[in-house]
């Protein structure tokens, strides 16, 4: 392998042109993101003047109507201006313009055209200036459609330009992206981190921040319905896609990093409780309990001061982990934590929250309930529960990432709280919530009576206890350690999750099959296309179920590390991993040293894995390259450690990870299970006009009162 | 730059092979290795767990490893090991507080917020329905039955 030097030997020279520098596309960004920060100042100034005016019936010399549309106007024109800036920070990443700092610092002349792409949030800046565009392109659509409700949305859209107004006087005073670097401009970029020198990585960082900056919109409509006393729940109805498409970017985001971690890092795990996987898990841990509850709003009138807290503080939670990560509060493995814009966010978040507590005090005798609860077995109580769980496990995860902060100011020492404290204290949270995910979809609203409980419950908990005495009959042993119990546990309240779902499923699909003659799976579709919102939420549930089957194997999980020389073997599970060879290459971008193993199940050879270990040459920094052998059942996961200096062997770790898969699995079916319910209802007209002979009544819960069936839409 | 650092890497990883060799008589030494290094954090400031750090070139987790491996050889306790880690690295070495004064704050405070929040709703939950009209009885009757079959028709979806 060549030392990093005489690779650089042999890059071609660079001709004179390419080190010119050209300050056009920097001071085009500069001033797109200026023109921006004036168009949302102008935007949150008119908007407030002329929401003033139509809530106080005065007038000014322009009519408060035109004032609006001209700061509707002036938002839309901010989501330009900023598209501006994002492209031209791309175009000076692609055309190797190192004058500006950010491009010298993330990127490099060799550096593959995506890579370069993703360098427009691989730093603070960068981030930044992608968490704006995102912010101000969902304003855009909500400044589009605002016909929806022109008074609502003008609301929204003046606190939305308020959280724009906070990113670009970030971008453009604290941590501006094109700023220059002083002196002539260096041939070469530092490059990217390694570890973000991976396909997820042009993925995984939009998704996040899409789950992100998307709960500004619902949090911006939920805020100025409670400025503006709006009547009704409709704002609820308008921002349900909203927060249902943010969650699933969250969703997506989160489990896109754990497993870019799974696949990067190489220490054979997905999560790490690191502060900032925290930050991203707490904002969807409230935006989860904000989607249930939100529910019993529409339903029955009732939890609105909490529901408007919960996207309160769901958008809180996404500033504070932010503030919490960059500022240094907390030490993180993620490179951009460290900085000196913490104190912006917060200030920012004093800001937000004083507002918040401002207009709920001042408006809260506007969210009294309409109804109560009137039995603590009921669909509402398990939703409250549901929603206490959450916040729990909320709670523990805020509670563990300041811990270190409040011990230092405590004690004078700082302390660590790490995964052994998380999973003793989570786990246990994450097990009641799975619970509660089987039994809130068996309870009917108001009241659910002992004989419907009883019915309803029968299967699932004989299912739970044959699956429970079942795995200890076959050599599961929970008496032996906690993660074996707590493996247990979850294998056998996922199989009565399962059940419980199913038979909701096959409840429905039964009164359909009886009313259409189609058979159980086109009926089960049907009763699904009937009422996605249901049906979709409880496919999301199944997806949450084999989540946890996935993370319950890791209780189960093997490694094994060997010096291996030429046909060398070592035999992890029901694999055998033989050495074939172990060589070194090397391009422009890194030198890299990998192992090619053979491996065996019984006699018969079913793969071949090249673990690498790459060192990157404009970086100056290693990174791990993991071979994974992907099955239902597990994982052959391998790592190229290193090199033994004395014998020149590679040292190579192997990890047997059991049911890997179903983490990965069980997102998508989240993923589709939140698509559909998203899709829009079959309507009655439509399901009249396809084969059906005769009206079909809504599936009905046994235990259900029959008067809440009938009015029942959507649950 | 590299060869130095893969050079000191290989000497620990061989010297800890050798101590979990020499270990391996005693019946459950690579199973403490395992779960008390993943008690115990890397020091190079990482933030990973002692047994899972594989930095190419890390200053700290190669030499903590043989470190462990010995005293487990050596037949200290856990809470031996511990304390000697703490000593030598300060608090921050452990991967979750340890169980003295302040620090019981840090456990207790979850389970206790989430059974103070179960209490809530219980109370709330009771509250309301001592405030709560309780609904008439559904009459049993056929016409009623007829009405609500006729609601059901022409409100279902």
């Amino acid at each position: 392998m060549l030392p990093a030097a005489d690779i650089a030997d042999l890059r071609p020279p660079l001709r004179q042109s390419e080190r010119v520098r050209d300050p056009l596309m920097p001071e085009f960004g500069s001033f797109s993101l200026l023109l921006a920060l004036v168009l949302s100042g102008y935007t949150l100034l008119a908007g407030g003047v002329a929401l003033r005016q139509l809530a106080t019936g005065s007038r000014g010399r322009i009519s408060p109507d035109r004032l609006a549309e001209t700061a509707r106007r002036a938002g839309i024109g901010s989501f330009f201006a900023v598209t501006c800036a994002a492209v031209a920070l791309v175009y000076t990443a692609f055309a190797n313009d190192f004058s500006v700092s950010y491009i010298l610092h993330h990127s490099n002349r060799a550096l593959p055209g995506p890579y370069k792409f993703a360098a427009l949030w691989s730093g603070q800046e960068g981030s930044l200036l992608l968490w704006a565009w995102l912010l101000t392109a969902y304003g855009f659509v909500l400044r589009l459609r605002h016909k929806v409700d022109v008074t609502l949305t003008a609301y929204a859209s003046t606190i939305l330009a308020g959280i724009q107004i906070f990113f670009l006087l970030l971008l453009n005073f604290a941590a501006p992206p094109f700023a220059l670097v002083q002196g002539q401009a260096p041939a070469d970029g530092f490059g990217l981190n390694p570890l973000l020198q991976y396909p997820e990585m042009v993925i995984h960082p939009p998704m996040l921040y899409l789950g992100y900056v998307g709960f500004s919109v619902p949090f911006a409509f939920a805020l100025g319905a409670l400025m503006m006393r709006y009547p009704g729940e409709k704002w609820i109805h308008i921002t349900r896609r909203w927060t249902m498409v943010t969650w699933l970017f969250l969703t997506c985001g989160i489990f896109l990093g754990a497993h870019w971690a799974y696949s990067v890092l190489g220490w054979g795990g997905y999560w790490g409780w690191d502060p900032v996987e925290n930050a991203s898990l707490m904002p969807w841990l409230t935006g989860t309990a904000f989607l249930h509850s939100v529910m019993m709003q529409e339903k029955r009138g009732m939890m609105k001061n909490w529901n408007v807290w919960l996207i309160f503080s769901t958008f809180l939670l996404c500033i504070l982990g932010t503030d919490l990560t960059r500022s240094g509060l907390v030490s993180s493995v993620h490179a951009f934590a460290q900085s000196s814009i913490g104190s912006w966010f917060t200030a920012f978040l004093v800001i937000v929250f004083s507002i918040c507590l401002f207009t709920f005090v001042k408006q809260r005798d506007h969210l009294k309930s309409e109804h109560k609860l009137e039995s603590l077995v009921s669909r509402e109580s398990s939703f409250l529960f549901n929603n206490l769980v959450l916040l729990a496990a909320c709670f523990t995860i805020l509670w563990g990432t300041l811990f270190p902060i409040i011990s230092e100011y405590v004690q004078g020492n700082k302390v660590t709280v790490g995964a052994p404290f998380f999973n003793r204290v989570a786990l246990p949270i994450g097990l009641f919530l799975l619970f509660l995910t089987g039994i809130g979809p068996l309870l009917a609203w108001r009241s659910a009576s002992f004989k419907s409980i009883r019915g309803n419950f029968i299967l699932p908990t004989a299912t739970m206890v044959t699956t429970a005495v079942v795995l200890i009959a076959v050599g599961l042993r929970p008496w032996n350690d906690q993660s074996t119990f707590y493996s247990l546990v979850a294998f056998s309240l996922g199989a009565g999750v399962v059940t419980a779902i199913s038979s909701e499923f096959l409840r429905g699909a039964q009164v359909i099959r009886r009313h259409t003659g189609k058979n159980i799976f086109a009926s089960m579709v049907q009763l699904t296309r009937r009422n996605t919102r249901r049906y979709g939420g409880y496919i999301v549930h199944f997806g949450v179920v084999v989540i946890f089957i996935g993370i319950a194997g890791g209780a189960f999980n093997q490694s094994h590390e060997q010096e291996m020389n030429n046909g060398q073997s070592m035999t992890i599970g029901p694999y055998r991993i033989v050495c074939r060879s172990f060589t070194q290459d090397s391009n422009l971008n890194y030198d890299t040293e990998f192992a090619l193993l053979d491996v065996y199940r019984g006699n018969k050879k079913i793969t071949q894995l090249a673990p690498e270990k790459r060192f990157y040459a404009a970086s100056q920094q290693p990174s791990t390259m993991v071979a994974n052998h992907s099955t239902l059942a597990w994982d052959l996961y391998v790592i190229y450690a290193g090199k033994n200096p004395d014998s020149g062997l590679p040292i190579i770790k192997v990890f047997l990870n059991p049911l890997m898969a179903w983490i990965w699995i069980g997102v998508v079916v989240v993923a589709i299970g939140t698509l559909v319910a998203l899709a829009p209802n079959l309507s009655a007209a439509l399901a009249g006009s396809r084969n059906i002979r005769k009206p079909i009544p809504e599936p009905r819960q046994e235990h259900e009162p029959e008067v809440a069936v009938a009015g029942r839409s959507g649950d | 730059m590299i060869s130095r650092s893969v050079f000191v890497r290989g000497s620990q990883l061989a010297l800890l092979g050798i101590l979990i060799a020499v270990t391996a008589g005693a019946t459950d030494a690579s199973a403490r290795f395992d779960k008390d290094s993943h008690e115990m954090m890397c020091v190079c400031g990482c933030n990973q767990l002692l047994g899972e750090c594989n930095h190419v070139g890390c200053p700290d987790s190669d030499s903590m490893r043989v470190q462990l491996a010995s005293l487990i050889a050596k037949g200290d306790s856990d809470n031996s090991i511990f304390h000697q880690f703490q000593e030598q690295y300060g608090p921050v070495v452990l991967a979750s507080p340890r169980f003295t004064r302040f620090n019981h704050l840090a456990w207790i405070m979850p389970p206790l917020m989430l059974f103070l929040g179960i209490a809530v709703v219980l109370l709330i939950v009771r509250n309301w329905k001592l405030h709560t009209v309780p609904m008439p009885p559904v009459p049993d009757t056929a016409a009623f039955a007829a009405t609500r079959d006729r609601i059901r028709r022409e409100t279902q979806i």
